[in-house]
């Protein structure tokens, strides 16, 4: 099951040309650095004007939900599924 | 020539995307639900959970007794509704003629578009292999394909999950007499114990049935039920392109226990009120009928009673007035109301009315510009009213509505 995290992260992203969203590969968290290995859904949300996109990745065996305020340009880990 | 209906439907789809979202719950048993600690009810089942004979809309204690180590996860709308508008992206790249039955469900004539791909069956087989890479290996559909929508869908029920159907001319009759009556969509329970009443069991016999009697006992539904028994549907695939006119707004809720007296009842209604405004408003609608429905404990039924307003209007205050009035000529007993609903219909567009003269009713407009603006710019829950205040949040269940949104696809 998730665990509830809320803390910021540094992401590490492409920016492809037309697409909807930023392709996110990798994040830093916790002094540790995590590489996607498999994006499983991307979907947008809206606070008032903000934009948002919730990411839910999976890095190896664990899995993450992290947001990115597109407005304020922000990420956050939202959740961690983790088997260690 | 025949015309060649495509019906896709998408498997389990709430519990598929949340398997999609998070694979840990692959492979599982699962169920989407509002909140898990709630009596409420599970709104969509895992395959996996299907096999254990867990239904959609089935309540979460018998949904646990048939499975005691279901898993329960809270829904989100938004995630379904984007996973719609991706999947419908890629079939409007087939065909203009789409039209969406559902969030999860649609129909498609392919008839001028399936030669170009060898065939319905071929174009069907494509389609899924873009749903494949697009939306992820776990979220799949089935499809139907019949000369009309009503046996189309039936030949995607027959398919699940994640197949492919194909009706042949020459098997129709003995889908016609090994059908019964009611598996197709349309017929309902009531009408299917009336039809058995009379000895039709099946398609074939409905098919069979005097037209008088069915005119008689259905009325103009009766020759519906006429065609549908002889395999027969001329009903068209209306394009998703076709503006509907929007006939009424409304919102209702079903209350948790603990919020089952008619105070808290009054207070969620109050908030309901104040949505329907808010969505008035964006559609830049105004309404005079106001309809408000209860219903009373688990078993009772529904009921619920209109007005009709002076003026028409878009302000939730007012709204909130006339289901006060309704309510007040209803003697509910005030001990379990289990559910709440109020809905605006005879609806005109706003800028086709004159403005009010009255300073009053300028003010609260002006008003309700602000609390609109605030709204957009900082979210739905930026500002409420102080009712709502005073009691807690009410828990966000997953059926019947999206927060905020409007599902325009």
């Amino acid at each position: 099951m998730y665990r509830p995290i809320h803390e910021p992260i540094d992401a590490y992203v492409i920016y492809n040309r037309g697409a909807p969203h930023p392709l996110l590969r990798a994040f830093r968290w916790d002094n540790r650095r995590f590489d996607v290995t498999a994006t499983n859904l991307v979907y947008p949300e809206r606070e008032g004007e903000a934009r948002i996109f919730c990411y839910s990745v999976s890095c190896g065996t664990d899995h993450f939900r992290i947001r990115l305020n597109a407005t304020r340009c922000l990420w956050t880990l939202e959740a961690v599924d983790a088997e260690s | 020539m025949s015309r060649i209906i495509v019906h896709l439907d998408m498997d389990a789809y709430f519990a598929s995307v949340e398997q999609q979202a998070n694979p840990s719950l692959r492979g599982k048993p699962i169920g989407v639900a509002g909140k898990p600690h709630e009596r409420s009810i599970v709104v969509a089942v895992s395959r996996e959970a299907k096999r254990y004979g867990l239904k959609t809309g089935m309540p979460m204690w018998e949904a646990r007794r048939l499975c005691p180590h279901l898993v329960l996860v809270p829904g989100s709308m938004s995630r379904y509704i984007e996973v719609t508008k991706r999947f419908l992206a890629i079939l409007k790249r087939y065909t203009a003629a789409l039209e969406v039955f559902s969030i999860d469900e649609v129909f498609m004539d392919v008839t001028q578009e399936a030669c170009r791909y060898g065939g319905a069956v071929p174009m069907a087989g494509r389609i899924k292999e873009e749903f494949r890479e697009d939306l992820g290996s776990y979220i799949t559909a089935t499809v139907g394909i019949a000369p009309n929508k009503t046996l189309a869908k039936l030949i995607a029920k027959r398919h699940k999950p994640d197949g492919i159907g194909e009706l042949r001319a020459e098997q129709l009759p003995e889908l016609l007499a090994t059908t019964p009556v009611g598996e197709v969509c349309g017929i309902g329970r009531r009408i299917e114990t009336r039809l058995a009443r009379v000895g039709i069991h099946t398609l074939a016999e409905l098919g069979r049935a005097p037209e008088d009697y069915l005119k008689r006992e259905f009325g103009v539904y009766g020759l519906f039920l006429k065609e549908i028994g002889r395999g027969r549907d001329s009903s068209p695939v209306i394009p998703y392109t076709t503006v509907v006119p929007v006939k009424s707004v409304g919102h209702s809720k079903s209350l948790p226990p603990r919020l089952r007296s008619i105070e808290s009842a009054l207070l969620v209604l109050r908030g309901l009120c104040d949505r329907v405004g808010r969505r008035m408003r964006k559609l830049g609608v105004v309404g005079r009928t106001v309809y408000s429905g209860f219903r009373l404990g688990a078993r009772e039924g529904h009921c619920g009673k209109q007005t009709t307003l002076a003026h028409p209007t878009d302000d939730g205050e007012t709204i909130y007035r006339a289901c006060l009035a309704i309510h007040r000529t209803m003697a509910l007993k005030p001990e379990a109301v289990s559910y709440v609903g109020v809905s605006v219909r005879n609806l005109a567009e706003k800028a086709s009315l004159p403005g009010s003269l009255l300073p009053e009713d300028r003010r609260q407009e002006r008003l309700n510009r602000a609390i609109d603006r605030i709204r957009d710019r900082f979210g739905e829950g930026a500002i409420v009213t102080g009712e709502t205040l005073l009691f807690e949040a009410i828990p966000e269940h997953v059926g019947g509505y999206a927060q905020g949104h409007e599902w325009v696809f």
